[in-house]
């Protein structure tokens, strides 16, 4: 098993590699970062000075080497745009970041589980038929939409809840009223996902022998959906957690964006916009290690939920 | 004895309601105050900013020796008074004292040497007052509260210059002690009415009140201690956002009022909404290196054809100005005269003009021909700004009106102004931001600055000749009359077209006082002003 985790920490290698080359590569043929950070009323003389004192006109492959070389001993370099360390801007949005997506997905798997087995257990129900339609009324709406409408009830109309920003650490009440609407936002519209997901996996199950088995045993049917039938299901939807969280890190930006929430997904953005090279090059260096990490987490989760799976 | 108790008696109610109200008065105005931004600084630093919110911002907390009266006259802030010598190449300027910076250093002649220094080996901006255009090459601090700039030539907007908050006064022990990317990054020091006390990135700014502030210009109502015992710049980018938090009136005040929310805000009966000119301006440019824009009669074809009307009620909503020059009413330097030689909307005599031109044939979709030519051309402007991407829908349809088929191409900034540099369009709507109009208007137009401001791509000898006479002749009325010849000749050239000058609203809370000292000044950036605002 050590080796197996040993070998997928060595696959984050041509991961990162990868990844970085291209996005590198992109980014330089989108354009010159420092005629955006001056703006037109600075002479070409100027922009010239500029780009030679941060190693822009050399040759890509040399800037991206310079870039490498530098990045596997920690040293993310600095913004172009805001002229701070990519490290320091990264380190304080990572925060932010972890709580929206963690308590989104918290969210999502809370209410979608649950309605999935039950769906699953009642099929074509009054429950289950609500818990469909109300799971793909969520999927449809778009993020921006719904935020927006999110933020115009609780926050304009019945002033229940702050409007955008972020009030603090998560653990507080003030972090907990502020983060509730993007958090909300961001959580609900995956429900359909693992909703279904949860539900057309219970239904292959539910009427498994070993259930039935279970049953005549007297074991209550809450145990028998629960631990002999969920535990079952768990592979697919710990799958697709492990592909949402990676996404969720770094492609939030819409909520973010929507709720002023200081989270990577709108540094990420922003930094394109602004052709700030290290800054996209940082993000996506971590969301690749956020990546791997995730896959990795989740392949070895297998192991827990089945025993039979085995790395060697 | 009973009289001399009386009186104590009342002395001391007579005291204490004094002390009520002065206590008072300070607590009525010492609430903190809450304002938003749609776009984030960069970094505070004054000497390498060149972005019009990071002015904005570090504004509140720098200064410079020189500010702007409400007639756009330079009068002395952190300067006490100056003397010109007679050939107009030493400045001796007598700076005030007990000035102090928010570490509590007083400010000395030797910090003013030390910024000035820093500020021309670090600004991108092209310098009217730096040793690179013949400018300030010498400065001598005889004593603490002297400081002795010697140019060399003379610079006769030099104090316009130096009223620029580029031009910010930093303590010169920490200008040594601090690296220049750290500084407006991690921490800044200044003479201003408020001092940072953070920066949370993407989220807010925190700026605290200088309590030993008391220098602020005569024409505002106070001198100082600002109003306002802390502010808070929220970062709020979208739109849609920034206007919930105004109409919740989580929001004290805010200059970034999404147009589209105006009229709500407007009727809004806790909402208070002004403007003022801005000194930001939008023009129609035509590619001078394209064969199709020699012929002058297209161009002011193009020029008639274009209604600034129908682009400022399209494009913002009403809440602009249709601008006739390229130097719009909040910059200075302005001549209201250009709206008599600018060009009207006539589209049957633009329909002429091409007639005229030779593009008398019409295609079958309505687009004129010549030697079987299409009168085709392509527009650029910016797709992830709306007024711009609205403005350059309108030109289109205005210009097929008359027989031009325009294709629009619209990108994001960083997109559009690479073609704009490598000139690769035939129209562009752009937009410039300055409020020295002197300077302002050569990005535009002077032939030095072809391939980086001037999209029009023109080298025209006599706009270029007035507008460095305009620059540095030491005649007040030669200059002013060389800037206003090279007004008229950029309008009447049709190269440029002027389309609209912004309004800068402001929407605040009916509680915040102050409005009218701050809107007494017709322009942004505020900078000391800010200290009038507070809250009942």
């Amino acid at each position: 098993m050590f080796g197996y985790f040993i070998r997928r920490m060595f696959l984050l290698i041509p991961t990162v590699l990868g990844v970085t080359l291209i996005v590198f590569s992109l980014m330089h043929v989108s354009g010159d970062p420092i005629r955006l950070l001056f703006g037109p009323n600075v002479s070409e003389e100027k922009v010239q000075e500029k780009r030679e004192e941060l190693g822009l006109n050399r040759p890509i492959y040399v800037q991206y080497w310079n870039w490498l070389t530098r990045m596997v001993q920690g040293d993310l370099g600095n913004s172009i745009h805001v002229q701070d360390r990519v490290s320091n801007l990264i380190v304080a949005r990572i925060g932010p970041t972890f709580e929206l997506t963690v308590s989104a997905l918290l969210l999502t798997v809370l209410i979608s589980i649950p309605a999935g087995i039950i769906s699953a257990v009642r099929p074509y129900s009054v429950i289950d038929n609500a818990a469909r339609f109300v799971a793909l009324f969520w999927v449809s709406m778009p993020y921006f939409w719904l935020g927006i409408m999110l933020m115009m009830l609780f926050g304009l109309v019945l002033d229940w809840l702050p409007i955008s920003g972020r009030g603090g650490p998560l653990w507080t009440l003030r972090g907990i009223r502020y983060a509730t609407l993007p958090i909300v936002t961001l959580g609900l519209p995956p429900i359909a996902l693992f909703t279904r997901l949860t539900r057309s996996a219970m239904l292959e199950v539910v009427n498994e022998e070993y259930m039935r088995t279970a049953r005549s045993k007297g074991v209550g049917e809450t145990a028998v959906i629960v631990r002999h039938g969920f535990r079952n299901v768990l592979i697919p939807i710990v799958t697709l957690l492990g592909l949402r969280l990676p996404w969720l890190f770094g492609g939030a930006v819409i909520t973010e964006t929507v709720f002023a929430w200081p989270g990577m997904g709108r540094l990420l953005v922003g930094a394109v916009m602004e052709r700030d090279y290290p800054v996209v090059q940082g993000v996506v260096v971590v969301i690749a290690l956020v990546t791997v990490l995730a896959n990795l987490a989740v392949d070895l989760t297998y192991t827990f939920i089945d025993p039979r799976i085995r790395y060697n | 004895m009973l009289y001399g108790n009386h009186c104590r008696k009342r002395l001391w109610q007579v005291s204490i309601v004094f002390l009520i109200l002065i206590v008072g008065s300070a607590v009525a105005f010492s609430k903190p105050m809450v304002t938003a931004f749609g776009e984030e600084p960069d970094f505070l630093d004054p000497h390498r900013t060149t972005r019009f919110h990071s002015l904005v911002a570090l504004s509140y907390v720098m200064e410079p020796l020189f500010d702007m009266d409400p007639q756009f006259q330079p009068v002395p802030l952190l300067a006490q008074s100056l003397d010109w010598s007679e050939d107009k190449l030493t400045m001796v300027i007598h700076l005030k004292q007990g000035v102090l910076f928010h570490n509590g250093q007083e400010m000395t002649s030797r910090d003013v040497k030390a910024s000035y220094e820093r500020y021309f080996r670090l600004s991108a901006l092209e310098n009217y007052i730096g040793p690179k255009y013949q400018g300030i090459t010498e400065i001598l601090t005889p004593d603490p509260y002297t400081v002795i700039f010697k140019f060399e030539s003379p610079k006769p907007l030099a104090l316009v210059h130096m009223a620029d908050a580029h031009a910010s006064i930093m303590p010169a022990d920490w200008i040594a002690a601090t690296p220049d990317e750290e500084v407006g990054v991690k921490s800044l020091i200044g003479t201003g009415p408020f001092r940072l006390e953070q920066w949370v990135r993407g989220d807010r700014i925190l700026l605290s009140r200088f309590d030993a502030y008391a220098h602020a210009p005569a024409y505002l109502s106070t001198s100082g201690p600002a109003r306002a015992e802390t502010l808070t710049m929220r970062i709020i980018p979208e739109s849609a956002t920034r206007l919930a938090e105004i109409l919740a009136g989580n929001i004290d005040y805010t200059f970034d009022v999404p147009l589209a929310g105006f009229q709500q805000l407007s009727a809004n009966p806790n909402i208070q909404v002004r403007m003022a000119p801005s000194y930001s301006v939008q023009y129609l440019v035509c590619n001078m290196e394209r064969d199709l824009f020699i012929d002058q009669r297209v161009r002011q074809a193009i020029a008639h054809a274009v209604k600034k009307e129908d682009i400022v009620k399209g494009a913002w909503f009403g809440i602009a100005f249709p601008l006739y020059g390229l130097v719009g009413p909040g910059t200075t330097g302005y001549w209201k005269g250009v709206e008599g030689i600018a060009y009207d909307y006539d589209p049957e005599l633009a329909v002429s003009l091409l007639e005229e031109a030779g593009w008398t044939a019409v295609d079958r979709d309505g687009t004129r021909t010549k030697g079987g030519q299409r009168l085709e051309m392509t527009l650029i402007s910016f797709s992830n700004v709306d007024e711009w991407r609205r403005a350059a829908e309108i030109v289109q349809g205005q210009l097929e009106q008359v027989g031009i088929k325009v294709n629009l191409s619209l990108a994001e900034v960083g997109a559009t102004y690479d073609r704009a540099r490598a000139a690769d369009y035939d129209l562009g709507v752009f937009r410039n931001t300055w409020w020295m109009g002197q300077p302002y208007l050569t990005f535009l137009t002077h032939s030095v600055n072809i391939g980086s401001s001037n999209f029009g791509q023109w080298k025209n000898e006599a706009i270029d000749t007035l507008l460095d006479l305009s620059s540095n002749s030491l005649d007040d009325a030669l200059r002013d009359q060389a800037f206003m010849a090279a007004q008229a000749i950029a309008v009447e050239s049709a190269v440029w077209i002027p389309l609209a000058v912004n309004v800068n609203v402001l929407a605040a809370r009916t509680d915040v006082e102050g409005l009218d000292d701050l809107f007494a000044h017709p322009w942004q950036p505020p900078l000391v002003r800010a200290i009038v605002l507070g809250k009942k």
